[in-house]
């Protein structure tokens, strides 16, 4: 194919109305709020998942970042205001859990993956909250005692903090977490799904997507935590780093990562051999090579595996923290290629669209971005994320 | 008829009995076939409008897309339907006008978390301006591009086969303006309709099959390079 015709091909092979769905030059459908939509689920998944094997597994050295953990994942449920604010009727949005499409009928066929957002995220928004305030509970009740004010009163339910009552608080916390991690998990992966599901996309036909986004979800969340853990630490008084804590969320990450990669080197194995229609594979190629993201990417997620792989260098807290900002960046820009890519290859699989990140788009997405900070910074203050009970730093037998 | 026979004792009563049995269960086969053809006559939703486009009459005048434009109010910059230009290896240029095919499985309707799009008792797929909360999730799983933003009403759109003129007896806009007949509407459960019988009479092709949308536009002389 020469230059010209090749040039044409890909001016001119789109439908007209992908040319500008919604006036927006270029084709794409959903934006940066999309891809950050996955990006903060994965964080709550992943994040809820490390409190879990404290709380729920009695894993005793994650205790101390448990309680930080779960209010990182209860700020971080915000994430459903990108896809909200992303909408043509905002005003609307309430629909999805009043009207969701979720029975079949002759007159609406199908059941929505979207609309199951709305039963997923209530559940497991509930299962987060009633764990939060029991896992505070006894922090929140000695508070009161020593300081009184009106939200210690509220949080600690009008109880003490005696043994008994301490151990009732770990039964219903360690109920929650274990019933909590299928919601977290379920809530990630529909989003995963909710894009396996578009068929018409011959690109996001991949069912590895929900597991990928799984797997990658446990990476950034401990990720997340390393660096939480760190910013956390040195702010308080304690100021003496758990080198032990660091080392298992270590661990995590570098597991989580293998089988990430491991499930992506199977797609791109598998998705070199199925051909797509049309010059479809041809475009993909140049589509992937285009957007230059790619190459940064993979030698990006080598960098981060060398860098767990070698146990000094885990070990190595500085390090440690370098490959978690690393691992965020690699997380964003891999939701970045699974969202936008496909969306980039034309529904005739013979032409190429492109994406202009709109001003608008960026304003919401950092007024968001923001409020997740705002609610963390409100739970924070509200709750005291190393209290004596809620690490189970007091005598009691752990439950 | 029935089942029961008295003389079960006698060897030609055993025979009887099984002639009985076995013609009654004939019949019962017989009846089910029936009923299931019947059936899947009646699979078929309501009137079951559809479409019969003859590429070879179309010559590219966009008569139908302006038509359409007028009479849907359909914003510049986005088509419910359209015409697409294809030059041969020979050098014929060929005009295939495409718009929604109103699928009999329209995966459209599948993801629409607010169940504002809808298959209406005829087998039109028609969208509820008054629900829709314009997340896009029917415009990404429509494999044929024909839903848009309306930029205007804020809302997911697209071909309704002017179900507005319709059921007012009247032809749709892109049918009525096109100067050689290459459209033709009608009614596929109606045997006898212009529509069935071009169907009958002529080898069709429909869009992209593999989704298993089933679409309901039905081409005579589709290119091959023009089913995307």
């Amino acid at each position: 194919m020469d230059l010209m015709s090749y040039l044409i091909d890909l001016l001119l092979n789109i439908l007209p109305n992908e040319l500008s769905y919604d006036h927006r030059v270029g084709g794409v459908i959903w934006g940066i709020l999309i891809v950050l939509y996955p990006f903060f689920t994965g964080l709550i998944a992943g994040s809820f998942v490390v409190s879990s094997l404290a709380y729920g597994f009695g894993n005793k050295k994650y205790y101390k970042i448990a309680g930080l953990a779960l209010l990182l994942s209860g700020a971080l449920m915000t994430a459903p205001l990108f896809p909200m604010v992303e909408l043509k009727q905002p005003e609307r949005a309430t629909l999805i859990f009043t009207n969701p499409h979720i029975f079949p009928s002759e007159t609406y066929p199908g059941v929505s993956p979207m609309a199951v957002f709305g039963v997923v995220y209530l559940a497991y928004l509930i299962v987060l909250a009633i764990e939060i305030i029991f896992t505070f509970r006894a922090d929140m009740a000695k508070r009161y005692e020593e300081k009184g004010g009106i939200l210690n009163r509220i949080f600690s339910l009008g109880m003490g903090y005696d043994e008994t009552v301490v151990k009732r608080d770990r039964a219903i916390v360690k109920t929650l977490a274990l019933i909590g991690i299928p919601l977290a998990a379920t809530f990630h992966a529909y989003v995963g799904f909710l894009f396996s599901s578009i068929k018409a996309r011959p690109l996001w036909i991949d069912p590895i997507i929900p597991a990928h986004f799984l797997a990658s979800a446990v990476f950034s969340g401990s990720a997340l935590l390393v660096i939480a853990y760190y910013i956390f630490t040195k702010l308080s008084s304690e100021k003496a780093l758990d080198v032990d804590l660091l080392k298992g969320l270590g661990g995590i990450m570098m597991w989580s990562l293998l089988i990430a990669m491991g499930l992506e080197l199977i797609s791109e194995a598998s998705r070199t051999y199925y051909s797509l229609p049309g010059e479809g594979m041809l475009f993909y190629e140049e589509l992937i090579s285009e957007m230059g993201i790619r190459t940064p990417y993979y030698a990006l997620s080598i960098l981060i595996l060398v860098l767990l792989l070698i146990p000094q260098l885990r070990s190595n807290v500085k390090v440690l923290m370098l490959t978690s900002l690393l691992a965020l960046v690699q997380v964003f820009m891999y939701r970045w290629m699974s969202v936008l890519t496909p969306q980039l290859l034309s529904r005739t699989a013979m032409g190429l669209l492109e994406y202009n990140i709109e001003f608008l788009e960026l304003r919401l997405s950092i007024g968001v971005v923001a409020l997740t900070f705002l609610v963390f910074i409100i739970l924070v203050w509200i709750f005291p994320w190393n209290g004596r009970f809620a690490t189970h730093r007091d005598e009691l037998e752990v439950v | 008829m029935s089942l029961k026979n008295g003389d079960n004792g006698s060897v030609d009563g055993k025979r009887r009995d099984f002639i009985k049995k076995a013609s009654l269960a004939t019949g019962l086969i017989l009846v089910g076939t029936k009923t299931s053809l019947v059936r899947a006559e009646e699979e078929l939703r309501g009137k079951r409008f559809a479409m019969f486009i003859d590429v070879e009459k179309c010559y590219g005048c966009y008569s139908c897309v302006v038509a359409c434009a007028h009479e849907n109010n359909v914003p510049v910059g986005v088509f419910r339907t359209w015409i697409e230009r294809y030059v041969g290896s020979n050098g014929k240029v060929v005009f295939v006008p495409k718009q929604c095919n109103q699928c009999d499985d329209p995966s459209c309707v599948y993801v629409c978390p607010v169940n504002a799009t809808y298959v209406n008792e005829d087998g039109i797929v028609l969208i509820n301006d008054d629900i829709c909360i314009g997340c896009g999730a029917c415009i990404q799983n429509c494999p044929y591009g024909a839903r848009f933003f309306n930029p205007v009403k804020g809302v997911a759109d697209k071909c309704t086969f002017c179900s507005h003129r319709i059921y007012q007896g009247l032809l749709p806009a892109c049918v009525e303006a096109c100067p050689t007949g290459a459209r033709v509407f009608g009614s596929l459960a109606e045997e006898d309709s212009e529509l069935s019988r071009m169907i009958k009479t002529y080898k069709t092709q429909r869009l992209k099959t593999w989704t298993g949308n089933e679409p309901q536009i039905y081409y005579k002389d589709l290119p091959e390079e023009a089913n995307v």
